[in-house]
């Protein structure tokens, strides 16, 4: 096989110079040729496991994006959906209503933990945050199987006292359902993002129908990656 | 022809398919032509110097006799230093410092001009021996063999080793001391892959000698019964030798800083050297030459100087050398070292006869064999060495079990006392002495640009910390190089655990500039330091990490984490045969 010094260091996970060196000394079985190293395949993928290392054929995968990286809040938003006119008149009523119009789920037993481990949540802090709005999420990740991360947002029919931390009624619901607590932070981090931004807030506030919602996040998506 | 570039057949011999991933064959294939030829090489010195004695033995009645180890020893180093452009000394460090440093790269002049200048020095009767010459000149054939097939390092180094192997082999007629002192002194590490090759070069050495020269025992011997009595006199005689060992690696050195410290031309100082030992040789004509034929009286017994003489002739033999090679002529120590050794076993017998001579001692010529393996081993602290060669040389097997006494504890002794052996001593002030496996070796083979990790975001001196705090946002590092913003220049490092108090006050976003935050003084390292330097300043600073910086630019960042991963690897790769 034939390869360029640079491409069989990366294929080994080594800098040039060391693989450079390698052959120079003779620790490796390869040889230059030109401006190429030739070697056996075979007969390297055996030296590299004796030797610790590992041979991955240049171009072959490029390393998988960790988990919830690649995801962003409009694909989230999407998935959970977008709801109106939720009813209820106490914190466990709109949770109720909320967790029942998620279609993600394909049994009540699973709504049923989702509910109880939101209230629990509730119980221990309000998750009002301020300016009438709430994320409602499990403490710790649920588990749902295959079901990706998503969030659900409710706009209530009537404002609730949710206990919020400025004591103002609460108009809007993001259930943030998360796989795990990696993907939990990383799409907080976006969601808080956006709530800190006035205009979105009173953007809310003015119930906004979903076409012009889902575009609003997509903009606040996009000014999140390019700081 | 087809055929012949189906077969894939190079240029190169290293390259044919045949070769290409196991270079067991060819290197031993190469390394028995290596061995033929590093026997010729040493064939011929032993040539040269009988023609230089029958020469000039003529002469040596003559008043300004005294004269001639200092002519010789001044034409030898005029020719060091004026045409092939070498220094002086022995040739088995140079040949070490090679092989751990360079791969066994060797020049091609280095494989005839010890010839020349050793047979000079010795020829014109400086005290000093054919041998490190010839394994200088030995392992300088291997190197450029190896060059010639276009061998890699490790290859080259098994050569350099064949080559030795087969000088050491042919000079003494000794076969398995060559192997055996090549292992032990030169290369440093028995390995399969190094032993088979080195030890057919050996017999190729030794057989090109024999064909060429007959099948001669350097020294033979008288049949010696050997009583317990004289197995424990040996214990005596070991610590004779090592003390004898150690007074000769001193007075070497001593000799050799005093005539570093004398400005004069080098050839002066060799003639000096050399004619000191011209008079001393006037007094004590034994101390003369490579001394073989006083070691071949006192093996058998003939040698008939009495106690006080032969004391005498120890500690002559010992300024002697020291003059030659310390002064500027060209020779090895090994020669040196069996006379010396043999003295001093003679020596030694002289005197428990005179302690005791009721009990029936063994034959005189039997410590004489053991000094010369008690020199050996204490010298070169290679114990196998010296047993091999003295069995071999001497074909006396029977006085195995005292020889091997008298190496261990006279090795042992030597090494309490002078850590390091003669021929390592420089190389390990120097910090050149790198074995294969250890850890100055890895730590010699890694470099600094195969360490450094580039991923750092570099920032400017007028960012304000309100924007710092977004870029360390995205980055998963500590540290922050400040550049100027126009020249690059590196100005300092911001490390985050220095700042951590200032990052959450708002207050400072908009007030502080990276400028006033960073720090200047820190510790930098460039891309050519030696690794094991870098360590130490990083144990020293409690530091563990280091920005590198190249012209002023910084490079990178080189972490004891990342050299730690990088280390084991290398060590991994090293010891896998």
């Amino acid at each position: 096989m034939k390869l360029a010094l640079k491409e069989l260091a990366a294929a080994l996970n080594i800098t040039p110079n060391t693989l450079e060196r390698w052959i120079r000394q003779g620790r490796i079985p390869v040889r230059i040729k030109g401006n190429h190293c030739v070697f056996s395949l075979p007969s390297l993928q055996k030296w590299a496991v004796a030797n610790n290392l590992a041979y991955k054929p240049p171009g072959a995968e490029a390393l998988p994006v960790p988990e919830g990286q690649a995801d962003n809040l409009r694909a989230a938003m999407e998935r959970g959906g977008l709801y109106y006119n939720i009813e209820g008149e106490s914190v466990e009523e709109v949770i109720r209503s909320g967790v029942n119009s998620i279609t993600s789920f394909d049994t009540q037993g699973q709504r049923e933990t989702l509910y109880e481990s939101l209230l629990a949540r509730e119980e221990l802090m309000s998750t009002g945050i301020g300016k009438g709005v709430a994320i409602p999420h499990p403490r710790t990740p649920l588990d749902y199987g295959e079901i990706p991360a998503f969030i659900t947002t409710c706009f209530l029919k009537n404002p609730v006292d949710y206990k919020a931390v400025d004591r103002q009624p609460v108009f809007v619901l993001f259930l943030l359902i998360c796989p795990s607590s990696k993907r939990h932070l990383h799409l907080l981090a976006r969601l808080s993002f956006c709530l800190r931004d006035e205009e979105f807030i009173n953007f809310l506030t003015h119930t906004p129908d979903q076409s012009a919602f889902f575009k609003k996040i997509e903009e606040l998506d996009h000014r999140f990656d390019t700081p | 022809m087809k055929f012949i570039k189906r077969l894939n057949i190079g240029k190169y011999p290293s390259q044919w398919i045949f070769f290409r991933f196991d270079d067991r064959l060819l290197l031993i294939s190469i390394g028995a032509l290596v061995g033929s030829c590093s026997g010729l090489a040493a064939l011929a010195l032993n040539r040269g110097l009988i023609a230089m004695f029958e020469l000039l033995g003529h002469y040596r009645h003559l008043w300004w006799a005294f004269m001639m180890p200092g002519i010789g020893a001044a034409l030898s180093s005029l020719f060091l230093e004026k045409v092939v452009k070498e220094g002086a000394g022995h040739g088995v460090p140079e040949v070490i410092y090679s092989v751990s440093r360079y791969g066994g790269l060797m020049r091609f002049r280095s494989s005839f001009s010890r010839l020349i200048s050793s047979c000079l020095t010795i020829g014109s009767g400086g005290s000093a021996g054919p041998e490190a010459p010839v394994v200088m000149s030995g392992a300088a054939i291997g190197s450029n063999i190896a060059q010639i097939f276009s061998l890699n390092d490790r290859q080259r180094v098994a050569l350099v080793g064949c080559g030795t192997a087969g000088a050491v082999a042919a000079i003494f007629n000794a076969p398995i001391a060559g192997l055996v002192f090549t292992i032990e002194v030169i290369i440093g590490e028995w390995s399969a892959l190094n032993i088979v090759p080195i030890a057919v070069a050996s017999v190729f050495g030794a057989q090109v000698c024999r064909l060429l020269q007959g099948n001669q025992i350097a020294f033979t011997h008288l049949q010696f019964n050997i009583d317990p009595a004289d197995t424990i006199a040996c214990l005596g005689l070991a610590v004779v030798t090592a003390v004898v060992s150690i007074m000769l690696t001193r007075a070497l050195r001593l000799s050799n800083r005093v005539s570093h410290r004398i400005h004069l031309p080098v050839w002066l100082k060799a003639a000096i050297g050399g004619c000191a030992v011209g008079l001393i040789g006037f007094l004590l004509p034994d101390v003369l030459g490579e001394g073989y034929h006083s070691i071949q009286a006192m093996v058998e017994g003939t040698f008939s100087n009495g106690l006080l003489l032969v004391a005498l002739l120890v500690f002559a033999k010992i300024v002697a050398t020291s003059f030659t090679l310390g002064w500027g002529g060209s020779g090895g120590i090994f020669a040196p070292c069996l006379v010396i050794g043999s003295f001093t076993g003679l020596m030694y017998h002289r005197f428990i006869e005179m302690l005791w001579p009721g009990i029936a001692w063994v034959n005189e010529g039997c410590f004489a064999l053991l000094g010369m393996a008690g020199l050996i081993s204490g010298i070169l602290q290679a114990p196998l060495t010296g047993m091999f060669l003295i069995v071999e040389i001497t074909g006396g097997y029977e006085v195995i079990l005292p020889l091997i006494l008298v190496s261990a504890i006279s090795t042992t002794l030597c090494h309490s006392f002078e850590p390091a052996s003669f021929y390592m001593k420089d190389l390990v002030e120097k910090g050149h002495f790198l074995r294969p496996r250890t850890d100055a070796r890895v730590l010699a083979d890694l470099s600094v640009s195969e360490l450094v990790e580039k991923d750092c975001i570099i920032v400017t001196k007028d960012m304000k910390l309100g924007d710092f705090v977004k870029i360390m946002q995205k980055s998963h590092r500590n540290f922050f190089p400040v550049e100027d913003e126009n020249s690059g220049e590196f100005l300092g490092l911001i490390h985050l655990d220095d700042i951590r108090e200032y990052l959450f006050d708002p207050l400072f976003y908009e007030t502080v500039f990276l400028e006033q935050i960073m720090d200047i003084q820190v510790q930098t390292v460039g891309l050519d330091d030696d690794l094991s330097v870098i360590l130490d300043r990083m144990d020293a600073g409690n530091l563990y990490s280091m920005p590198v910086i190249a012209n002023n630019q910084f490079v990178g960042m080189i972490s004891k984490a990342t050299l730690l991963d990088k280390y084991r690897n290398e060590l991994i790769v090293q010891t896998d045969h």
